[in-house]
């Protein structure tokens, strides 16, 4: 366990970091070409053509025509993909077959909506899953982690928009502390677009909870059978001194790669959540783009958050390496 | 939910020392049998018709005539319930088999063979990773248009990847196993054992995997009936309630409550049974 602290060695030194981020990042472009691809493919996959499928089946042939031309659905799939590459590059995602606007302007509108209720639900995580991990994981089988346990197995029980109406019922509707439901953007009121924040960032992050402190607890499971955990206990640390200089200390690697799975979790539950108080990130764009079928939109946003994940799981990996020689040398 | 947070359902370190009451087990078969007998008995026991209409007597409270209440059309709530029962169980079901059916295949394959199969289809897996599983299922929604049918298999497309690479992991692990390489200095041949101790060695994992993935799978249905892109009302399902009961989200809350509770019991109920059979296998495996 010696040299595990990044404050000891020089992640830098020797070149080691610098190969892995190469290594690592040279890993992630084919995946997010695979990715241009299999959204690409996606609105070619619908059967008949999207236009008759989004205007409906007694849909006027002429008009079809138009819009395919006017899309560019009429071209070879090559020249298609090429432009729908070149497009996303620069910034272009396409038109909506709805709207017929920019489909970059609508997402950028969007995502600071997203980006606060996905900030303040993480730090509501944090709050809860870290400790409750690391006091459970600490002592496993002790009766402290066997209730840990089972609240985690019952809060993954326990959907986000089951949570979301029990809040809102409480907490707005009865004890009336917060607003229901709404959005203002921070810079136009913080005050009031925070408390509008705080019932569905509680929701969401409440409910992914259960899994970041379960993530945790086997991480620390993992360091605390180290054999430098009894040591330092008969040594005479406080046990305070030991899970937090120690045994969190060492497990932090894992922790980082948990928290990059836990972004996934935490893109599904904000489309619910979202929904459930209507609130105007991305996620309410996916459900509004598949249930009025504008397949151009649902192909951007698909592509979007697999980015948006692959460049999380990759910022996690580079952390990693450089909290954990072992991890960058390997 | 997503599929990288199923994992922690199933790779949760064992710890040597743990000797848990069975108290967790005895709560979740109970709560296990409950779920099952509303499945099977549900709709005979509530012996209502769970799309009769009744507007004179809507948003109406628990009580003799209608045990549950009755929802926005005055509809029969546990009648609803106890046949939305049934759809959900189908599809939790119907989306296990077909994720498996990909999964198990195509893991065994990989896992055992190696070579650049392996290598292509851990490639797509890890492609279809970096979409969110529920992403995953809207897509397919998307392409197919929201129905019962749909749902079974947006769900079941949307778990594959992970149960693949579950699958094939455990496999290139069973594969290394001294009892293999004595089938084969044997003289058995691949499908012999694939066959006697690959399969064999991985029906512990499938076991547990079946009952996790069933819990994924309820969470799902009611998240993509929620979000209007499941089951579609008037249709009972569980999925389809909560879609239902959502539009009177302010002024009947409760509606949205009751409509929860099942899921809650029937998930919770199948997280402590796998996590009990989990801890079982595992026994077994080190004795």
């Amino acid at each position: 366990m010696t040299g595990t602290g990044a404050g000891t060695t020089d992640p830098w030194e020797e070149g080691a970091m610098l190969r892995y981020a190469i290594r690592r990042i040279l890993l992630a472009v084919p995946l997010l070409f695979g990715l241009s691809v299999l959204s690409f493919g996606y609105v070619r996959l619908i059967p008949g053509d999207p236009i008759t499928a989004m205007l409906g089946v007694n849909s006027n042939p002429t008009v079809v025509a138009q819009l395919r031309e006017r899309f560019g659905l009429d071209r070879p799939l090559l020249n298609q993909y090429g432009d729908w590459l070149t497009g996303m590059v620069r910034g272009d995602l396409g038109v909506s077959f709805r709207s017929q606007m920019p489909i970059s302007t609508i997402i950028v509108d969007r995502i600071p909506a997203t980006l606060q209720l996905a900030g303040a639900a993480l730090l509501v995580t944090l709050l809860i899953a870290i400790p409750a991990g690391v006091a459970a994981g600490m002592r496993p089988g002790s009766r402290l982690d066997s209730m840990i346990t089972s609240a985690t197995l019952f809060g993954l029980a326990v959907p986000a928009f089951f949570l979301g109406s029990l809040l809102m019922l409480l907490l707005a509707l009865k004890l009336r502390l917060v607003p229901s439901q709404g959005y203002v953007p921070f810079a136009d009121d913080p005050a009031q677009s925070l408390r509008l924040t705080l019932l569905p960032a509680l929701t969401l992050g409440l409910a992914i909870s259960p899994y970041l402190a379960r993530l945790t607890r086997s991480a620390v499971v993992e360091v605390a059978q180290e054999p430098f955990v009894p040591f330092a206990r008969a040594k005479g640390l406080a046990q305070r001194k030991i899970s937090i200089g120690y045994v969190l200390r060492n497990a932090l690697p894992s922790l980082v790669a948990a928290l990059g799975l836990t972004i996934a979790s935490l893109i599904a539950g904000s489309i619910v959540v979202e929904a459930l108080f209507n609130w105007p990130g991305m996620g309410r764009l996916v459900v509004g783009a598949v249930t009025e079928r504008d397949y151009a939109m649902v192909q951007a946003l698909v592509l979007i958050y697999g980015a948006l994940f692959i460049v999380v799981n990759l910022a996690g990996e580079l952390a990693q390496g450089l909290l954990d020689p072992r991890v960058r040398l390997s | 939910m997503t599929a990288p947070a199923a994992a922690i359902l199933v790779e949760q370190p064992r710890v040597a020392v743990r000797r848990r009451a069975p108290l967790r087990t005895v709560v979740g078969a109970a709560l296990g049998l409950l779920v099952v007998v509303t499945i099977l008995l549900g709709p005979w026991l509530v012996g209502k018709d769970p799309y009769a209409i009744n507007i004179d007597n809507r948003f109406a409270g628990p009580g003799a005539a209608h045990w549950l209440g009755t929802d926005e059309l005055g509809r029969d709530v546990a009648s609803r319930i106890a046949h939305g029962a049934r759809s959900t169980a189908l599809i939790a079901l119907g989306a296990v088999a077909i994720a498996s059916a990909i999964a198990i295949p195509l893991g065994v394959l990989t896992g055992f063979l190696g070579g650049w199969l392996d290598l292509v289809v851990t490639r797509i897996v890890d492609l279809f990773f970096a979409i969110p599983s529920l992403l995953v299922a809207i897509g397919v929604v998307g392409l197919f248009g929201a129905s019962l049918t749909t749902t079974v298999l947006a769900l079941g497309l949307s778990y594959w990847p992970f149960y693949t690479r579950l699958v094939r992991s455990a496999v290139v692990g069973i594969r290394s196993r001294p009892y293999v390489d004595a089938a084969r200095v044997l003289g058995a041949s691949r499908l012999r054992v694939i066959r006697t101790d690959i399969l064999t060695g991985l029906t512990p994992l499938v076991l547990v995997q079946t009952t996790v993935l069933l819990g994924f799978a309820i969470l799902d249905e009611a998240a993509l009936g929620f979000l209007g892109l499941g089951v579609q009302p008037p249709q009972a399902s569980w999925g389809s309630r909560l879609a239902e009961s959502r539009e009177f989200m302010l002024s009947h809350p409760e509606l949205a409550l009751v409509a929860s509770v099942p899921i809650v019991v029937a998930v919770f109920a199948i997280n402590l049974l796998s996590d009990a059979l989990r801890d079982r296998l595992d026994e077994r495996r080190v004795s």
